[in-house]
């Protein structure tokens, strides 16, 4: 999953966003000084995509996954992830992060 | 001063708000002419008669009055409820981006502005929680888990009289009128019944109640234009940026931010790059060109494919890159030939995809190369490409200049110096080994000409 997370968090979700979404983002990072932003955006983008990703990343063969996965299927997952990312808007994606770790942290 | 969703607004802050749309007119009309769809996307989404009726008039005349006079009318919603049904107005995005309407939606109210401190801009989930958090945030999360999920894609039309967030709508005479008056006031900018018609028409139209965004806006476009210096002003820059910048104002708001130099010195400095990419040839400057090429593939820029290459061939050239940082050079951007020449002069290592980090802001400033640049310049190298450092400092609030121990494999561009308080125009470009040499095709390509410098003895 870090391997998938990864260009995520270096290229600032450029890509997997439209980019008024990444803008969006990036306010919050400037405004922050912080690219924390980025990491919420990216748990959120893996919440939301979670159950289709990981079937995607399971490796060939192996019945309950493991650390290694394709080069195929992390393309296809990214491809999972950049295809639906015209209706996604992160903002409220973050907040509901953090509400849910609020909630389960009271 | 709290000025949270209940206060009550007065007449000269409605005024100054309202002033700040006339003030960005020309921008707001471009950006409303660029996306044709703006208006139909707040009609499908909104489809109140009041909403109708300001859209059809600015249909009418001006594209750009429907947006703000609709994002004005959006901030006066209550906030709360608008959270809940946020996804109603989802397919209003792209007219709520162009005016920071998104924002109005789904920003929490407004902290206390403490103009001694730094705002907590990062003061955890509380200030991201909603009034009414217990539901509100629990809603969106269970229902976002997947895109089939037909209550994220179907927009909540009311149709009856009121808003979709049950406020009830202005009747359509009292809203022709207040928007005549309105439009008059802000054609009269500049005299001095201006503020004072406009305040009058912004609260026939109801404008007088939450509209916080309005006024957040009104606190940004007096430090803006006013050049006001200080905690209060920035203070005020980083509250509206932090709920997120109108389009329209966003290259203002981030030039500001991240201290950025006057245009002046930046239209200055960016034509000595370019006579210095005229004059002399870095054997790194096609990767620098072909990552850009490259970017500018992407149907979301290809349109400003030459802004790109242009930017990047500024980066190979930039020296001040190299004198802002704060880490030594890695010895393979500067190689042992005595001469303490970087190569390339920026100190910046291509790697694959450097490019599409400068992606986004080609639709912050879209005409503008230099501006374009020096955001890419301060924001990009020091916000993101410093996120890779493991002391997690970056420009320019670069704080400490990290020691060279530890670094391991951590590449940086050089640095003379960085000193521990945070100057303006400071930054690091400084990025894991893994990112420069991505992918092998890059690795190649930078043996090669690695190889093609010593044999050449450039």
């Amino acid at each position: 999953m870090g391997v998938l997370v990864q260009p995520l968090l270096r290229f600032g979700c450029v890509g997997f966003l439209p980019p008024p979404q990444v803008l969006l983002l990036w306010d919050r990072m400037i405004a922050g000084d912080d690219t924390s932003i980025l990491a919420v955006a990216a748990a959120a983008l893996v919440l939301l995509h979670g159950a289709s990703m990981l079937s995607e990343l399971k490796p060939k063969g192996a019945a309950g996954g493991g650390a290694l996965c394709s080069v195929d299927s992390l393309d296809s997952a990214r491809d999972i992830m950049s295809s639906n990312a015209e209706w996604v808007a992160i903002i409220p994606l973050c907040q509901a992060v953090l509400h849910a770790q609020t909630a389960q942290g009271t | 001063m709290d000025l949270g969703a209940s206060v009550l607004y007065t007449e000269e802050e409605l005024a100054a708000a309202l002033l700040w749309a006339a003030h960005n007119w020309k921008a707001a009309t471009a950006a409303a002419a660029s996306n044709a769809h703006t208006n139909a996307a707040v009609q499908a989404a909104v489809g109140t008669p009041s909403f109708q009726l300001q859209v059809a008039a600015a249909a009418a005349d001006c594209p750009a009055d429907g947006c703000v006079f609709a994002s004005l009318h959006v901030a006066h919603a209550d906030l709360r409820s608008l959270r809940a049904t946020w996804k109603a107005l989802h397919p209003a995005g792209q007219a709520a981006y162009h005016l920071g309407v998104h924002d109005c939606l789904l920003a929490p109210s407004r902290v206390s502005v403490d103009s001694a401190t730094r705002p907590r801009l990062w003061p955890g989930p509380a200030f991201w929680s909603p009034p009414s958090a217990d539901k509100g945030g629990g809603k969106i999360s269970s229902k976002c888990r997947t895109p089939s999920d037909a209550s994220l894609t179907g927009a909540v039309a009311a149709t009856d009289g009121t808003t979709p967030w049950g406020g009830a709508a202005l009747p359509p005479g009292a809203v022709e009128a207040a928007l005549a008056a309105l439009k008059a006031g802000v054609l009269a900018v500049g005299t001095e019944s201006a503020p004072r018609a406009i305040a009058a028409a912004a609260q026939a139209l109801g404008l007088q109640n939450g509209a916080s965004y309005a006024v957040l806006l009104a606190e940004a476009l007096a430090a803006q234009q006013l050049q006001l210096a200080g905690p209060s002003a920035e203070t005020a820059l980083l509250q509206l940026c932090m709920q997120g910048c109108p389009a329209a104002a966003r290259q203002h708001m981030w030039w500001r931010l991240l201290r950025c130099p006057s245009p002046q010195e930046a239209t200055a400095w960016m034509q000595t790059l370019q006579a210095a990419a005229a004059s002399s040839a870095c054997p790194l400057a096609p990767l620098f060109g072909g990552d850009a090429e490259a970017t500018g593939d992407d149907e979301a820029f290809f349109p400003f494919e030459g802004g790109l290459a242009d930017m990047a061939a500024a980066l190979c050239y930039d020296a001040s890159v190299a004198q802002h940082c704060a880490v030594q050079p890695h010895h393979w951007v500067a190689p042992a030939r005595g001469s303490g020449e970087l190569l390339p002069p920026s100190g910046v290592l291509p790697y694959e995809q450097l490019s599409s980090l400068a992606a986004p802001l080609t639709l912050v400033c879209p005409q503008d190369t230099t501006a374009m640049y020096f955001l890419w310049r301060h924001m990009v190298s020091a916000s993101l490409l410093s996120r890779c450092q493991p002391s997690h400092t970056r420009a320019p609030l670069c704080s400490t200049a990290p020691t060279g121990a530890g670094w391991g494999p951590w590449m940086a561009a050089p640095a003379a110096c960085c000193p521990s308080s945070k100057p303006a125009n400071t930054w690091c470009t400084c990025m894991h080994r893994d990112c420069v040499l991505h992918s092998q095709r890059w690795g190649r390509l930078w043996v090669f000409w690695c190889n093609l410098c010593c044999v050449l003895g450039v």
